[in-house]
Parts: C-alpha cells; structure tokens; sequence
C-alpha cells in the first residue's frame, strides 16, 4: 500500500508542478520541433469582452422578400463577416453562428467610439457594389440612388478580388482602384465602347459613391473616386476583396464594454478570490485540523489544476466576470466533497474504527453523495450552457470545469495524502482529527450498534 | 441531537414567513428587470461639468426620445459624475449624435458602456431564462428519481428537492423585488445564472441529506421513518453547515472585496446558498416526512386517523 502511495504521490507532485508552471503568469509556452513536426503551443488566459472591453454585436439575418435563408447562407455570410473583421485587425475576434438566424461578433479591444461605429459599418452592412447606367443624368454622391430606375450593368461580383486597393491620385486624396475579372473586362469594355458619353453611377449599398462620365472604351481597370477618409476608402476595399454579404443583416443587440470597468474589477475579485480561499484554509485547519490541513493542500493543488485547466491551448475557456466568480464559487464548492469525506471519518472513529478503516469507510460511504450532489451541479452548469449567452456560458464552463476537476483532487489527492500520513505512522492523535479526547485503536473495531438510540442521541463516542 | 422533523410546523411557517415579503413585492412592484429583458438602451457616460440629472435627461427629451430614465451613478472621480441613461432601443449612430449634444452641454464626456438590446431578444432571454429553470428542475427531478431508485417511492424524493429549491428561487426574486424597488438592483442575464447556480446548489445540499436518508432506511428497518429522517437530517448536520459555510466565505469576501460589477451577483449567489442550505435542512426534509405520513391529505380532511407510516426496507 505504501509502495503504491508514494507512486500516486509523485503523480501528483508531477502533475502540480506542470500546472503551476502552465498558471504562471508570463508563460513562454512550449516551442519545439519534434520528428520534423513544429510544436507552437501558448498558455494564455484568454479574456472575456467585460474583462478587456470590447464591442459586442448580434447580428440577424433579415432576408429581401422571397429571399430564402438556408444554412449555406449563413454560414456563407458568417465567413464573408469574419474575413472583413481579420482585416480590420482586431486580435482574437469571434465571429460564431447563433441559431438558426443570428451572428455572434465580439471584438475585444475595439474601445474607442469611432472604431466601434466604423467597425459595426464594416460588417453591417451587405457591401454590395453596383455599375448602374443612369443614362444622362449624374446623381449626387452620398445620397441614395432610386432603386429600380436604372439598369445595373455590372456587380462587385465580377470584380477581381485580388486587384482591389487603394491609391492616391495627386492631390494625396484616397481612391479605389480595382480589376475586372475575364467575364466583367468583357462586358465592361463593350458597354463602355458603346455609351461614351454617358454616366455610370458607381452605388454602394444604394448610396451613390462617384458618378463619373464614361469617356472612352475601358477595359479591365477602373478607379473609384470620391470624398473618402482613408478609413472609409480602406473598408470599401475590404468589403469589395471579400465580397458582398449573401444576406443582408441587421443589428439587434449591441454592448460596448470600456476596458476599466473590467480590469479594477478583476484584479479585486482576484484579491477577493485569494482572501476567500485564505480563509476557508483556516476554516479547514481549526475544524478539521489535520485532515484540514491536508485538504488545504489539496485546495491549492486543486486551484493550480483548475487554472491550468482554463490555459489548456485545445480549448481556452474565455474568463468573463462571471466566469471567474465561478472559479471562486468552485473553490468553496471543493472543500465540500473533503468535508463530506472527514465528516464520514470522524464519524467512523467515533464507532471505533481504526484510522486506516475509517479513511478507507470516509471515502466509499461519502463517494455516492459527492457523486450525487456534484452532478445536479453539472446538469445546472449543462442547462445554462445550451440557454445562455456567450457570458453565462463562461460562467457555465467555469463551475463545470472546477466541479470535474475538484472531484478528482478530492478522491485521489486527499485519500493519498491520508493514506501515506497513515503508513508513516504520523497521526495517531485523535485531537488532530477533530474526534475528541479518545486514543485511535488500531486493532480492529467493535460493531457498529444496529438502532438508533430510543432517545434519538447519537450514540456516544466510545 | 435535535428535533427537526417533530418542529416541522414551525420551520413551514417561518420559510412563509420568509417568502411572503417577496411575494408581497413581486405582485405590488413586480421585478425591476433590466435591458436584457426588457429591450433598449443604455448608456453609462461621465460629464465633467457633473449636471443634475434632471439636465441630463433634458437633452435626451428634446432630441426626440420619450421614455428616458437618468440614475446618477454612485461614483465620481476625475472625469466627473457617473449617469446611466436608459431609452428604448436606439441605433449607435443615434447614440452618436446624442452624446455628441450631451458632451457639448456638459462635457467633456467619457463613454464608458453602451448597450443596446433590441425588444425581441430581450423577450427570448425572459423565456429562456424562464425555460431553464423550468428545465433544471425536471432534469433534477429526473435524476434524483434514478438515483434514488432502490428506495420505495423515490419520486418524492426528487420532487421533495425541487419544492425545496423552487422556495429558494421564490425567496430570491421576491427580496429582489424589494430591493429593485428600494435600491434600483436590476435583474439582468447574470442575475438568472446567479439563480440557476442557486438551484444547483441548492440540490447538491438536499442530495447530501436525502443520501443519508435513503442509508438510514435501509440500515433500521423497523423504525419510525420520522424518526429516520431525523436521525439522517442530524447526523449531516455538521456537513451541511460546514460547506455552505465555506462557500459563504468565499462569497462574503467577494462581496466585500471584488468588484463592483459583479455585486449584485454576488449577493443573489450568497442570499441564494444561505437559503439552499436552510431549505435542505429543514424543508426537504420535513415534506418528505409530511408526504410519507399522509399529513396534506389528512389536512385537507381526506383520510382518517393518522397513520405513520413505518421505514420499509428495499
């Protein structure tokens, strides 16, 4: 038995130690190259929008009229969103479909008024550029065009993605030059061959941007013009690279999350976080004494495992507010599968057990309660994962997360613990079980008594 | 070794007695629910020039916007007075303009929060909200019914639970009522996680007692099941104080030491759990013995004499 203990307890010691390594802050990663294969892997805490502030944006699909909305779309849709967004140049964006109408959009870092407002325009709206034949007529820029009343000629479609970007003309004023595709060279070359002379209104999303006069044949290159910020001209040429979005959308809901709200909040609720826990070692040591100290210990390990847990490179868990008054709940709620543990034990000396007998009863009897009560949390943590929001799913993923991994530091770290403070002979006391004033036999015990006293007392300690 | 089960009747009344306040409050004042549920607007923004509230509002009023509501938020530092502004639902560019007005008047203007809920989310989040415990307490219900399976009648005891649970749910948004009322503490998405957390718990304490229950039943055959469950509700005691003690530590230090955005939260968790654990003590249990003896069927004058009903072995 001894010989097993003390292997566990390397284990663990192992496995602690990797963990606090992965929890340090200012972690290097690992950085390898292995049988030819690059390793890149990096432990970071990825941090909720309340934490960093951000900008946060629902989107929902609202399709013209007779236009059906198939998963396709959508997803179409999402990725044409998401390629506008790593162009803007946010770190980490997520960009997620949301039933069967809706997308997701977090931006963390977007913190000024106006890069929210030019980021929400970026992937807002559709981006769909128009060639229109407006005949004689030459509309104003900036206002929108009557749809309907013109011909489109040609669409961004045919526009070739990788010959779009922005120039300067001599004045230093931004411009948009772009190519044709074959098709587009084709029909824009014939059509402006036969209409010299005549407008052809460049319409974005129905807003005019340029309507310049067509003065001789063109064929696969053209300039848009017009009073753009550098900004503005850079989004344009974002959204024509990417394309225009199969599905128009709008904006149902909108958070924007200042930065120190979050970060005087965490660095407090850490604070708290480690007072709490401070505390509750306390609490363990004076009630439970010995056995209490090793739970303290066995809490920390479980703190470092858990932490470490949320760095894991495969699937970061994102730490909201929430989230982490999750991990403080979750420390709590860890100390409760170790008492029901040491309430068993103390229970079984009292009957007279020996110590080793009464650990190895503490462990088996509590085992269904833990297992029990542990997985009314999990279905709560599971009910608010499918319900919630991106918020109340870190919250959700938190607490699940720390009930797992507290009950597995309960039943092996804590019984290894006990079970090697046994064969080392140490705790023989029983004051330092919290059981009163009795000398721990260590011969086998008496019979357990087979009623409860007619007076309804416990039976006495004996 | 005390007697719970035997003062049943008293600890039914005092958990009314808890409950009424709230329900009192929730049918005078209803809930004052946030953004998330209600749809709209909010804006949290600091003016230098620190105007009243009132001035505030004005600016808002004259731009058009009828249901405006301005609170004064509770800190001021360097760059002026907090106001949380509340509208129907308006676009950012809307808010643009707005804040641009209000900065002219009263600035300089730092904006720290906007929010923007559109009416039809804000509905689904009151129905989801409103499905998840719904959805919680049937899955609980149906879990503890299997795990309880050995024991005669194991529905009760799931359903014994979930009355539990449910009182600590009524007890919570009742004293949120009050203090929606008395303080402005709204109730937003995190509030239902905070109370959905709550049923959990809650359970996870019931679970403990229950446990001891069901060994107890099997462990004294011919005993009284009062009896039974009292002994069972005794012995775990200990246990059931010492967790919940402990997580109110760590909630207590941080309510008084975290932030100030997760306050509210933190008090719905801590009221919550102090509650979960007084309703496994001494509500789940007593119903199961008043289920078991018969007493709501003798009260409503259905059966004769009472009958306790004596622990049956598997």
């Amino acid at each position: 038995m001894r010989r097993r203990e003390s292997i566990t307890l390397a284990v663990i010691i192992l496995i602690a130690s990797v963990a606090g390594w992965i929890v340090w802050p200012d972690n290097p990663g690992i950085h390898a190259t292995v049988f030819d294969r690059d390793i890149d892997i990096d432990f970071r805490v990825v941090e909720g929008l309340d934490l960093q502030g951000g900008l946060q944006v629902l989107l929902e699909a609202d399709p013209a009229p007779g236009q059906e909305l198939t998963p396709e779309t959508m997803n179409a849709a999402r990725s044409v969103i998401e390629q506008r967004i790593n162009a803007f140049g946010t770190t980490e964006p997520v960009i997620q479909l949301q039933g069967q109408r809706r997308i997701v959009v977090e931006m963390p870092g977007v913190k000024t008024p106006e890069e929210r407002e030019r980021a929400v325009k970026l992937f807002g709206e559709t981006g769909l550029l128009e060639f229109v034949d407006t005949g004689s007529t030459s509309p104003p820029p900036g206002r929108p065009l009557e749809p309907g009343k013109y011909p489109t000629v040609l669409t961004g479609k045919n526009v070739d993605a990788s010959a779009v970007s922005v120039t300067f003309d001599q004045r230093n004023t931004p411009q948009i030059a772009f190519g044709w595709d074959a098709e587009g060279a084709r029909t824009f070359g014939d059509y402006t061959e036969k209409n010299v002379g005549k407008y052809l209104t460049i319409v974005l999303d129905g807003v005019v941007l340029s309507a310049p006069r067509i003065n001789s044949r063109i064929e696969d290159r053209g300039v848009i013009t017009g009073r753009f910020s550098l900004a503005e001209a850079k989004d344009i040429v974002t959204k024509l690279k990417y394309g225009a979005l199969p599905v128009p959308v709008k904006v149902v809901q909108q958070r924007e999350i200042g930065a120190t709200l979050g970060q005087d909040s965490v660095d407090r609720s850490i604070m708290a976080g480690a007072v709490g826990l401070g505390v509750v070692l306390a609490y363990m040591l004076i009630y439970y004494r010995l056995p209490g100290f090793i739970a303290g210990l066995a809490l920390v390990i479980y703190s470092l495992l858990s932490f470490a847990a949320f760095k894991n490179p495969w699937a970061p868990v994102t730490l909201t507010l929430a989230g982490i008054a999750g991990f403080i709940l979750s420390i709590g709620m860890a100390v409760d599968a170790n008492i029901l543990i040491f309430e068993r034990m103390k229970e079984e000396l009292r009957l007279g057990r020996t110590l080793g007998a009464a650990i190895e009863a503490g462990f088996n009897r509590a085992w269904d309660s833990i297992r029990d009560s542990n997985f009314s949390t999990l279905i709560t943590c599971a009910i608010l994962y499918y319900f919630g929001s991106g918020l109340i799913r870190g919250f959700a993923l938190t607490l699940a997360l720390g009930v797992v991994v507290s009950m597995f530091t309960a039943i092996v770290v804590t019984r290894t613990f006990l079970r090697l403070l046994l064969s080392t002979g140490v705790a023989r006391m029983p004051a330092l079980f919290g059981v009163g004033g009795v000398a721990v036999p260590v011969e086998p015990a008496k019979r357990a008594p087979s009623r409860p006293d007619p007076n309804g007392f416990l039976p006495a300690a004996n | 070794m005390f007697d719970i089960i035997g003062r049943r009747n008293i600890y039914f009344m005092i958990s009314g007695l808890m409950i009424l306040p709230g329900l009192i409050g929730l049918a005078i004042w209803g809930l004052n629910l946030g953004i998330d549920f209600t749809g709209g607007s909010l804006v949290e923004v600091r003016l230098g020039a620190n105007p009243a509230a009132a001035q505030v509002r004005s600016v808002f009023v004259d731009a058009g916007l009828t249901d405006v509501s301005v609170i004064t938020g509770s800190t001021t530092d360097a760059l002026g007075k907090t106001y949380l502004i509340r509208t129907k639902t308006i676009d950012a560019g809307a808010k643009s303009d707005l804040l641009a007005k209000l900065g002219s008047a009263y600035g300089p203007l730092t904006e720290d929060r906007f929010e923007s809920v559109g009416p039809v989310i804000g509905r689904e989040t009151a129905t989801n909200a409103f499905l998840a415990v719904l959805g919680a307490s049937v899955l609980i219900l149906f879990y503890l019914s299997y795990a309880f399976r050995q024991v005669p009648n194991p529905w009760r005891y799931g359903a014994c639970a979930v009355f539990a649970l449910l009182h600590d749910v009524v007890l919570v948004v009742g004293l949120w009522s009050i203090l929606g009322k008395l303080f402005g503490l709204e109730v937003d998405a995190l509030f239902v996680t905070a109370i959905l957390t709550v049923v959990g718990f809650s359970v996870h304490d019931t679970i403990v007692v229950f446990d001891r229950v069901r060994e107890n039943v099997s462990r004294f055959p011919g005993e009284l099941f009062e009896r039974v469950v009292n002994f069972s509700v005794n012995q775990t005691l200990d246990r059931s104080i010492n967790t919940s003690l402990t997580v109110i530590l760590t909630l207590t230090a941080l309510l008084l030491l975290g932030g100030a955005t997760i306050r509210g939260f933190v008090l719905v968790l801590l009221v919550g759990i102090v509650s979960g654990t007084y309703s496994s003590i001494f509500n789940a249990s007593c119903l199961l013995v008043v289920w078991e003896n018969g007493e709501f069927a003798r009260l409503l004058g259905r059966l004769s004499p009472a009958k306790p009903v004596v622990a049956t072995s598997p």
